[in-house]
Protein backbone atom coordinates (compact mmCIF):
# COMPACT_ATOMS: atom_id res chain seq x y z
CA UNK A 1 0.00 0.00 0.00
CA UNK A 2 1.24 3.18 -1.23
CA UNK A 3 2.02 6.10 1.91
CA UNK A 4 0.11 9.26 2.52
CA UNK A 5 3.48 10.93 1.06
CA UNK A 6 3.70 8.66 -2.13
CA UNK A 7 -0.08 9.25 -2.85
CA UNK A 8 -0.34 13.37 -2.30
CA UNK A 9 2.56 13.70 -4.02
CA UNK A 10 1.33 12.00 -7.52
CA UNK A 11 -1.52 13.62 -7.21
CA UNK A 12 -0.30 16.64 -7.20
CA UNK A 13 1.37 16.02 -9.70
CA UNK A 14 -1.59 15.03 -11.79
CA UNK A 15 -2.78 18.29 -11.04
CA UNK A 16 -4.62 18.14 -7.63
CA UNK A 17 -4.75 21.27 -5.16
CA UNK A 18 -1.74 21.63 -3.50
CA UNK A 19 -2.93 23.47 -0.45
CA UNK A 20 -5.42 21.27 0.10
CA UNK A 21 -3.33 18.04 -0.51
CA UNK A 22 -0.92 19.75 2.04
CA UNK A 23 -3.40 20.63 4.68
CA UNK A 24 -4.36 16.71 4.79
CA UNK A 25 -0.92 15.62 5.29
CA UNK A 26 0.21 17.98 7.79
CA UNK A 27 -3.49 16.73 9.36
CA UNK A 28 -2.47 12.62 8.67
CA UNK A 29 -0.41 12.28 12.04
CA UNK A 30 -3.05 13.59 14.16
CA UNK A 31 -6.29 12.21 12.84
CA UNK A 32 -7.66 8.47 14.11
CA UNK A 33 -6.60 5.13 12.34
CA UNK A 34 -10.00 4.95 11.40
CA UNK A 35 -9.79 8.56 9.88
CA UNK A 36 -6.29 8.26 8.14
CA UNK A 37 -8.21 4.98 6.67
CA UNK A 38 -10.70 6.78 4.85
CA UNK A 39 -8.29 9.31 3.64
CA UNK A 40 -6.00 6.90 2.15
CA UNK A 41 -8.44 5.06 0.52
CA UNK A 42 -9.86 8.17 -0.95
CA UNK A 43 -6.61 9.34 -2.22
CA UNK A 44 -6.04 6.13 -3.53
CA UNK A 45 -9.11 5.58 -5.57
CA UNK A 46 -8.62 9.24 -6.98
CA UNK A 47 -5.37 8.55 -8.22
CA UNK A 48 -6.59 5.27 -9.61
CA UNK A 49 -9.07 7.09 -11.35
CA UNK A 50 -7.23 9.79 -12.46
CA UNK A 51 -4.90 7.69 -14.54
CA UNK A 52 -7.66 5.86 -15.80
CA UNK A 53 -8.40 9.19 -17.18
CA UNK A 54 -5.59 9.69 -18.46
CA UNK A 55 -4.20 6.87 -20.57
CA UNK A 56 -3.19 8.11 -24.06
CA UNK A 57 -5.77 7.27 -26.35
CA UNK A 58 -4.78 4.32 -28.75
CA UNK A 59 -3.40 6.14 -32.11
CA UNK A 60 -4.91 5.27 -35.31
CA UNK A 61 -3.13 3.03 -38.06
CA UNK A 62 -2.39 5.32 -41.65
CA UNK B 1 11.14 -0.41 -27.34
CA UNK B 2 9.99 0.97 -24.09
CA UNK B 3 8.78 -0.36 -21.15
CA UNK B 4 5.77 0.63 -18.75
CA UNK B 5 5.60 0.55 -15.10
CA UNK B 6 2.56 1.08 -13.12
CA UNK B 7 4.65 4.10 -11.15
CA UNK B 8 4.89 6.22 -14.48
CA UNK B 9 2.33 9.13 -14.65
CA UNK B 10 0.53 8.90 -18.54
CA UNK B 11 0.15 12.10 -20.17
CA UNK B 12 -3.15 13.85 -20.94
CA UNK B 13 -4.06 13.56 -24.12
CA UNK B 14 -6.57 15.81 -26.49
CA UNK B 15 -8.69 13.27 -27.01
CA UNK B 16 -9.40 12.72 -23.02
CA UNK B 17 -10.10 16.14 -22.13
CA UNK B 18 -9.21 18.13 -18.93
CA UNK B 19 -13.00 18.17 -17.64
CA UNK B 20 -12.82 14.69 -17.12
CA UNK B 21 -10.47 14.76 -14.89
CA UNK B 22 -11.53 17.99 -12.94
CA UNK B 23 -14.79 15.95 -12.65
CA UNK B 24 -13.20 13.17 -10.96
CA UNK B 25 -11.19 15.44 -8.50
CA UNK B 26 -14.39 16.95 -7.69
CA UNK B 27 -15.87 14.05 -6.74
CA UNK B 28 -13.29 12.84 -4.35
CA UNK B 29 -12.73 16.09 -3.15
CA UNK B 30 -16.16 16.27 -2.12
CA UNK B 31 -15.55 12.61 -0.10
CA UNK B 32 -12.59 14.26 1.61
CA UNK B 33 -14.73 17.49 2.57
CA UNK B 34 -17.16 14.67 4.67
CA UNK B 35 -14.56 13.49 6.15
CA UNK B 36 -13.49 17.02 7.48
CA UNK B 37 -16.95 17.66 8.45
CA UNK B 38 -17.24 14.56 10.55
CA UNK B 39 -13.99 15.45 12.14
CA UNK B 40 -15.31 19.17 13.11
CA UNK B 41 -18.52 17.17 14.78
CA UNK B 42 -15.54 15.26 16.92
CA UNK B 43 -14.10 18.18 17.86
CA UNK B 44 -16.81 19.88 19.44
CA UNK B 45 -17.40 17.15 21.63
CA UNK B 46 -14.36 17.35 23.32
CA UNK B 47 -15.31 19.87 26.61
CA UNK B 48 -11.61 20.76 27.32
CA UNK B 49 -10.93 21.54 23.50
CA UNK B 50 -14.09 23.84 23.50
CA UNK B 51 -13.46 25.49 27.23
CA UNK B 52 -9.89 26.07 25.84
CA UNK B 53 -11.54 27.83 22.79
CA UNK B 54 -14.13 29.74 24.10
CA UNK B 55 -11.72 31.87 26.25
CA UNK B 56 -10.09 32.52 23.10
CA UNK B 57 -12.46 33.95 20.67
CA UNK B 58 -16.22 35.95 21.31
CA UNK B 59 -18.70 36.55 19.04
CA UNK B 60 -22.22 37.97 18.71
CA UNK B 61 -25.82 36.46 17.94
CA UNK B 62 -26.15 38.94 14.62
CA UNK B 63 -22.87 37.25 13.33
CA UNK B 64 -24.66 33.99 12.94
CA UNK B 65 -27.12 35.37 10.56
CA UNK B 66 -24.36 36.41 8.65
CA UNK B 67 -22.65 33.29 8.19
CA UNK B 68 -26.09 31.56 7.71
CA UNK B 69 -26.41 33.33 4.58
CA UNK B 70 -22.93 33.04 2.85
CA UNK B 71 -23.10 29.28 4.04
CA UNK B 72 -26.47 28.87 1.54
CA UNK B 73 -25.32 31.20 -0.98
CA UNK B 74 -21.36 30.19 -1.18
CA UNK B 75 -20.44 34.15 -0.94
CA UNK B 76 -19.72 36.33 1.56
CA UNK B 77 -21.39 39.64 2.15
CA UNK B 78 -18.20 41.39 0.81
CA UNK B 79 -18.52 38.94 -2.26
CA UNK B 80 -15.69 36.50 -1.59
CA UNK B 81 -16.23 33.36 -2.79
CA UNK B 82 -16.45 30.32 -0.46
CA UNK B 83 -14.80 26.94 -1.44
CA UNK B 84 -16.97 24.03 -0.70
CA UNK B 85 -14.68 23.47 2.26
CA UNK B 86 -15.76 26.92 2.85
CA UNK B 87 -19.41 26.71 2.91
CA UNK B 88 -19.10 23.65 5.26
CA UNK B 89 -16.95 25.35 8.08
CA UNK B 90 -19.69 28.09 8.22
CA UNK B 91 -22.44 25.65 8.36
CA UNK B 92 -21.13 24.56 11.35
CA UNK B 93 -20.55 27.49 12.77
CA UNK B 94 -24.23 28.11 12.36
CA UNK B 95 -25.42 25.11 13.54
CA UNK B 96 -23.09 25.12 16.59
CA UNK B 97 -23.15 28.63 17.08
CA UNK B 98 -27.42 28.29 17.14
CA UNK B 99 -27.56 25.25 19.14
CA UNK B 100 -25.50 26.79 21.83
CA UNK B 101 -28.19 29.72 22.48
CA UNK B 102 -30.87 27.03 22.68
CA UNK B 103 -28.99 24.96 25.08
CA UNK B 104 -28.34 28.43 27.01
CA UNK B 105 -32.00 28.91 27.17
CA UNK B 106 -33.03 25.20 28.03
CA UNK B 107 -30.45 26.16 31.36
CA UNK B 108 -27.67 22.92 29.99
CA UNK B 109 -25.17 26.03 30.72
CA UNK B 110 -21.82 23.69 30.39
CA UNK B 111 -23.30 22.30 26.71
CA UNK B 112 -23.84 25.66 25.47
CA UNK B 113 -20.70 26.82 26.41
CA UNK B 114 -18.85 23.65 24.42
CA UNK B 115 -20.79 24.07 21.20
CA UNK B 116 -20.28 28.12 21.93
CA UNK B 117 -16.28 27.59 22.08
CA UNK B 118 -16.67 24.93 18.97
CA UNK B 119 -18.50 27.60 16.46
CA UNK B 120 -15.85 29.85 17.28
CA UNK B 121 -12.59 27.87 17.29
CA UNK B 122 -14.08 27.38 13.39
CA UNK B 123 -14.65 30.70 12.71
CA UNK B 124 -11.26 31.60 14.16
CA UNK B 125 -9.64 28.63 11.47
CA UNK B 126 -11.01 30.85 8.94
CA UNK B 127 -10.40 34.44 10.14
CA UNK B 128 -8.41 34.42 12.41
CA UNK B 129 -5.81 31.64 12.41
CA UNK B 130 -2.80 34.19 13.47
CA UNK B 131 -4.95 33.98 16.95
CA UNK B 132 -5.93 30.56 17.38
CA UNK B 133 -2.94 28.46 16.12
CA UNK B 134 0.08 29.58 19.16
CA UNK B 135 -2.63 29.60 21.97
CA UNK B 136 -3.38 26.27 20.58
CA UNK B 137 0.40 24.83 20.21
CA UNK B 138 1.10 26.11 23.71
CA UNK B 139 -2.11 24.81 25.47
CA UNK B 140 -1.36 21.20 23.72
CA UNK B 141 1.88 21.57 24.94
CA UNK B 142 1.11 21.79 28.52
CA UNK B 143 -1.60 19.48 28.87
CA UNK B 144 0.57 16.84 26.42
CA UNK B 145 1.54 14.29 29.84
CA UNK B 146 -1.35 14.36 31.78
CA UNK B 147 -4.35 14.67 29.11
CA UNK B 148 -2.91 13.31 25.80
CA UNK B 149 -6.04 12.98 24.06
CA UNK B 150 -6.95 16.13 24.56
CA UNK B 151 -3.50 17.69 23.48
CA UNK B 152 -3.96 15.28 19.90
CA UNK B 153 -7.30 16.59 19.67
CA UNK B 154 -5.84 20.47 20.46
CA UNK B 155 -2.78 19.69 18.09
CA UNK B 156 -5.08 18.89 15.16
CA UNK B 157 -6.91 22.01 15.70
CA UNK B 158 -3.73 23.81 15.40
CA UNK B 159 -2.73 22.28 12.47
CA UNK B 160 -6.05 22.90 10.62
CA UNK B 161 -5.66 26.67 11.79
CA UNK B 162 -2.93 27.25 9.66
CA UNK B 163 -4.53 25.81 5.98
CA UNK B 164 -4.63 28.69 3.88
CA UNK B 165 -7.38 30.91 3.34
CA UNK B 166 -7.30 29.72 -0.37
CA UNK B 167 -9.41 26.31 0.67
CA UNK B 168 -11.93 28.59 2.00
CA UNK B 169 -12.29 31.11 -0.55
CA UNK B 170 -12.23 31.08 -4.23
CA UNK B 171 -9.43 34.05 -5.39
Amino acid sequence: MATIDELIDQLIALGEDRDELEFWRSLYPNISPDEQQALLSNLEKELEEIRKSVVPATPNKP
Amino acid sequence: MTETTGQEIPQQTPEQPAQEKETIIEKFRAERLKLWKTMSLKMKEHPKMARVLSAAVNATAGAYIKLSAEAYTGKTIDQQQLTPLGRIVHAFIVTTGLASYGLLAAGRGELAAITYGSSWAAYALMYGPELISPALQTAADKMGDKHPKTANVLRLVAKTSEMPKKLFFKS
